[in-house]
């Protein structure tokens, strides 16, 4: 230090104690371990800003996805059951029951064909409407 | 300018840092602290010394500021090195000759009792010989004040060491 009073050149004479050197090798070492954690790998980087932009919580993402697959249940659930693909019939469901549906269908036929083979046949004649006092000998039951 | 290796600059600037740091924050394990602290801030923050034209002043701009921080955080702590005694710290190289021994204790006593602004302009002045420009850079402050704040400082250590100074001229 250049200076022309005494005083200040005195001062600056006294010589600081040193560092102790064997700080040295420990404040190098903890500054290095330092580094590695906060040098990020390029993938990992790269993953990272992936999933904080489409999935920054992955409990709350599971959990919209549950309530997702619980609607398009409900919903599939509740289609008219003609359009639902793959449906299974109820004559095709049980021996039984398939018996019960072809009887049915065999009876539907049956008298779909008698209306067909009578097209000619008239209904029973109404009979005529006569006087009350005409009517004597009929009784009716309400 | 590149940045410099770890071990380079450890060797070349840890015993001014540390010689700024004890004689600023009194305490040789809070001094310690603050020159790790430095470090680790060279490491974690990549690039940071690019294009600095004096390395050593901005280390010693770094640990200023890091102390300060500390200080800070350690708010109780500083509490009770005031009140224990904070002036026991050992500052300089021991002289061979007694009675330059006894001015160096005295002179570490008179530090101690500045304030620690003017504390680090006097050292930065004496030690470091930096400028006022140069110190004013470090401290963050004005250039007036950096030499008004030397001049104070200087001032009182001079009215305490006056006695002893003059045994000894």
């Amino acid at each position: 230090m250049k200076t022309d009073d005494p005083f200040e050149r005195l001062l600056a004479e006294q010589s600081l104690k040193p560092v102790p050197s064997h700080w040295r090798d420990s404040i190098l070492a903890t500054a290095e371990a330092a580094r590695s954690p906060a040098t990020p790998r390029p993938q990992a980087g790269l993953w990272d800003t992936l999933r904080f932009l489409f999935c920054p919580s992955p409990r709350v993402a599971m959990g919209l996805g549950g309530v997702w697959i619980l609607i398009f249940g409900l919903n599939y659930l509740s289609l008219p059951t003609v359009d639902r693909p793959g449906r299974v019939t109820l004559a095709s469901s049980s021996p039984v029951l398939r018996l019960a549906w072809l009887e049915q269908q065999r009876l539907r036929q049956q008298l779909l064909s008698e209306e067909i083979s009578s097209p000619g046949s008239t209904p029973s004649p109404v009979p005529a409407l006569r006087p009350r006092s005409a009517r004597s000998g009929q009784t009716r039951v309400c | 300018m590149p940045t410099p290796n770890l071990a380079d600059l450890y060797d070349e600037h840890a015993s001014a840092l540390f010689g700024f740091l004890v004689n600023f924050t009194r305490h040789d394990a809070d001094a310690r602290d603050v020159l790790q602290e430095v470090f680790i801030k060279l490491v974690r923050t990549p690039g940071l010394m690019d294009g600095v034209r004096d390395p050593r002043a901005f280390l010693l701009r770094l640990a200023h500021n890091l102390a300060i921080d500390q200080g800070r955080r350690r708010q109780t702590r500083d509490r009770y090195h005031a009140e224990s005694g904070a002036d026991a710290v050992e500052l300089f190289a021991p002289a061979p000759d007694p009675d330059r021994r006894a001015f160096q204790s005295a002179l570490g006593v008179a530090l101690a009792e500045l304030p620690p602004d003017q504390r680090a302009v006097v050292h930065l002045k004496l030690w470091e010989g930096l400028t006022f420009d140069r110190i004013a850079e470090v401290l963050e402050i004005p250039l007036n004040t950096a030499a008004s704040r030397y001049r104070y400082g200087l001032d009182k250590l001079r009215v305490h060491l006056r006695p002893l100074y003059d045994e000894i001229r």
